[in-house]
C-alpha cells in the first residue's frame, strides 16, 4: 500500500489536477478580498471590507468544503477505471483494500495540503487588505474547520468509495450528491413534521454545518461553540467515515473489473 | 519444469452467462503459452482471473504454487501483465508514466526506466504525453510497464493488436527474446494465428469458455504436417507394400482404417498406384497440410460439437 500511496503522490505532484484546483480557490479567496478591499475606495462608508466579514464568508457556505471534497476526488481519481490503471495496480500484485485506503489517504492528504494552502492565501490577504482584528475571526474559522474535518475527511471516503462502486464517474458524482446534500436536506423538511426524523437529521453533517450555521448568523452560538454541540460535529464526522470506509473496503473487496 | 500457473475447472459466471466453463489449463517455466479462441471464447477472462481482476464462480486457481486469495495477491507482483488495453495515465509522459509504475512496484533503482525504455525502443518518445502515443508505442509502453518488476510471467492479452506489420514482427521477435535470453515463461493470446504459430510452445484452444484441448507445439507440429491419407481395401497389406516397395515407414493407420503417410517423400499418385498395382481398391486420396488456422477451425467445430 506505501508503493501504490508513493506512486500516486509521485503521480499527483506531476500531474495538474491538483494544482489547477489550488489556484482556482486561490484566485477566488484573493478576489473576494480584494473586491472587499476596493469597494473602500468605491465607498468610504462600506462596512464590509473587515476581516471577520471576509472570514465568514467561508463559515456561510461551509458545506462547500464537503462539495470540494468531492470535486478533489473527481479530479484525482476520476479517469482510473478508463484509463486502465486501476486494473494494472491489482495485476501488479495490490490488494483491493490497499488500493481503496491508499486512495483515501492519499486523497485526504492532497485535500489536506490544498485548504492549507488556500487558508494561508485566505487569510493572509484578508489581514493584509482589510480591517479589523484578525485573531478573533480565524479561531473561530479554525474551531469551525476542526469541527468539521471528520466530516469532510468522510465525504472524501464516500467519493473513493462510490467512485469505485460505479463504472460511471457521473453516476458516482449523483450519487454522492445524493448522499451528501440531498438525503439530508430531505429528511431536515421530513423533520419538520416528525421529531424522530428531525432528530435523525440534526446529526447529518450537512444540517449541522449548513442550516445551524446559517441559523447562528441570525442570532446565537455555532454548533460547535458548546461541548455537546462540538461532541455531535466530531461523532457524526467520525461515524460517517466510520460507515462509509467500511462499506468502501466491503465494496472494493467485490468489484469486478 | 514446475507449474507457474495452474487452474482446475476455472470457472467464471456473468449471470446467467458462462464465460468461463471448467477450465484447466498449465503454463510451465519457460513456455509460450499461446492461447487461442474467438471473441468471447473466453480469453480475456481467463486473463482477467490470473490478474485477479475478476473472481472465478468455481474452481482452483495457483500462480507459483500459491491458491490462497492473499497469496495470489503477493505472487502477482512476480507477473507482468496487459490486459485489453494497456493502462496509463494520458497527461503524463512516458518516462513519468513509467516512474510512477516503478514506485508503485517498488522497483529500486531510479535507471531502471531508461533501462526499460531502452529494451522496448521507446527511449525517443520518453518525453511524449501518452495521449499523443499511437497504437504501437501504447502497446511497447505497456510492455514496459509490464516488464518493470522483472517479472517471471508475462500475460499479453493480444499484444499485437493495432500493430502494423512491421511491429508485429518486432512484436514476437522482442517477446522471443524475453523467453530465451530471459527465461521469461509468457501467455499470449492473440487472433494473428500465423505470428502465434511462430511464437507458441504450448497451445490452449478455448471455444465458447471451453477448454477443448492444451497441446505442445512440437505435438500440433506432428497434427498438422504434411501428410497422405489414402483409404485402401486391405490397409494391413498397404502398409506392408509403403515399408517394402517406398522404404517410408513414417505412417499411421486412423481408426476408420484409413492410412496417414507422414512427410511423403513421392507423389500422390505413386502412393495411388502402388496400391492399384497390388490389386487394392482405393476409396479415399488426400494430401494434406495443416496450418494453425485449419486446426484451430477443427478443434473449433470439436468444441462446438
Amino acid at each position: 500500500m506505501l508503493n501504490y500511496m508513493k506512486g500516486e503522490f509521485y503521480r499527483i505532484a506531476r500531474g495538474t489536477e491538483a494544482y489547477l484546483l489550488v489556484v482556482a480557490l486561490v484566485v477566488v479567496v484573493l478576489a473576494a478580498n480584494i473586491v472587499l478591499y476596493v469597494m473602500t475606495f468605491v465607498d468610504p462608508t462600506f462596512p464590509y471590507a473587515t476581516v471577520h466579514f471576509s472570514l465568514s464568508n467561508l463559515l456561510g457556505m461551509f458545506t462547500m468544503l464537503f462539495a470540494l471534497a468531492g470535486v478533489l476526488v473527481a479530479l484525482l481519481y476520476a479517469d482510473d477505471r478508463k484509463n486502465g490503471t486501476c486494473k494494472n495496480a491489482i495485476a501488479h500484485g495490490c490488494s483491493r483494500t490497499s488500493l481503496f485506503v491508499g486512495k483515501c489517504i492519499v486523497s485526504v492528504a492532497v485535500g489536506l495540503a490544498s485548504m492549507a494552502v488556500v487558508l494561508v492565501v485566505y487569510i493572509g490577504s484578508a489581514a493584509l487588505l482589510l480591517e479589523g482584528p484578525v485573531a478573533e475571526p480565524v479561531g473561530v474559522l479554525l474551531a469551525a474547520i476542526a469541527a468539521g474535518l471528520p466530516s469532510i475527511v468522510a465525504a472524501v471516503v464516500l467519493a473513493v468509495a462510490l467512485d469505485g462502486y460505479f463504472a460511471k464517474t457521473t453516476a458516482a458524482i449523483v450519487a454522492w450528491i445524493v448522499v451528501v446534500f440531498v438525503v439530508p436536506q430531505v429528511l431536515a423538511l421530513v423533520g419538520l413534521r416528525i421529531d424522530p426524523v428531525a432528530v435523525l437529521a440534526s446529526w447529518l453533517p450537512t444540517n449541522i454545518f449548513g442550516n445551524e450555521v446559517n441559523m447562528a448568523f441570525l442570532g446565537g452560538d455555532f454548533p460547535w461553540d458548546k461541548p455537546f454541540g462540538l461532541a455531535r460535529c466530531l461523532i457524526a464526522g467520525f461515524s460517517g467515515l466510520a460507515l462509509f470506509a467500511v462499506a468502501g473496503v466491503w465494496r472494493a473487496r467485490k468489484v469486478e473489473l | 519444469m514446475d507449474a507457474v500457473i495452474e487452474t482446475k475447472g476455472l470457472t467464471k459466471r456473468y449471470g446467467a452467462f458462462t464465460a468461463l466453463d471448467d477450465v484447466g489449463v498449465t503454463v510451465r517455466r519457460g513456455d509460450v503459452f499461446g492461447l487461442v479462441g474467438d471473441n468471447g471464447a473466453g480469453k480475456s477472462t481467463l486473463f482477467k482471473l490470473l490478474c485477479g481482476l475478476a473472481f472465478p464462480t468455481q474452481g482452483e486457481l495457483r500462480l507459483f504454487g500459491s491458491h490462497a486469495p492473499r497469496d495470489l495477491e503477493r505472487q502477482r507482483a512476480r507477473v507482468g501483465a496487459i490486459i485489453e488495453q494497456p493502462g496509463f495515465y494520458p497527461a503524463l509522459s512516458v518516462e513519468k508514466n513509467l516512474e510512477c509504475c516503478r514506485i508503485q512496484k517498488g522497483v529500486p533503482g531510479k535507471d531502471r526506466v531508461a533501462r526499460v525504455l531502452d529494451v522496448v525502443g521507446l527511449t525517443y518518445a520518453k518525453g511524449f504525453r501518452c495521449r499523443e502515443l499511437s497504437m504501437g508505442m501504447k502497446q511497447r509502453l505497456g510492455l514496459a510497464m509490464a516488464l518493470m518488476g522483472e517479472p517471471e510471467v508475462l500475460i499479453l492479452d493480444e499484444p499485437t493488436s493495432g500493430l502494423d506489420p512491421s511491429g508485429i514482427v518486432e512484436m514476437r521477435t522482442f517477446l522471443q527474446q524475453l523467453n530465451r535470453e530471459k527465461g521469461i515463461t509468457i501467455v499470449v493470446s492473440s487472433h494473428h494465428l500465423a505470428e502465434l504459430e511462430q511464437l507458441a510452445t504450448v497451445y490452449a484452444f478455448l471455444s465458447r469458455g471451453r477448454l477443448v484441448e492444451q497441446v505442445s507445439a512440437r505435438t500440433l507440429q506432428t497434427r498438422c504436417a504434411d501428410c497422405i491419407d489414402i483409404g485402401v481395401s486391405d490397409p494391413a497389406r498397404y502398409t506392408v507394400l509403403l515399408e517394402r516397395e517406398l522404404r517410408h515407414e513414417r505412417y499411421q493407420v486412423l481408426p476408420d482404417g484409413t492410412v496417414r503417410i507422414f512427410d511423403p517423400q513421392a507423389s500422390v499418385e505413386t502412393y495411388s498406384a502402388l496400391a492399384s498395382a497390388q490389386g487394392l481398391g482405393v476409396c479415399k486420396l488426400e494430401r494434406r497440410k495443416m496450418s494453425l488456422e485449419q486446426y484451430y477451425l477443427e478443434m473449433k467445430e470439436k468444441g462446438a460439437a
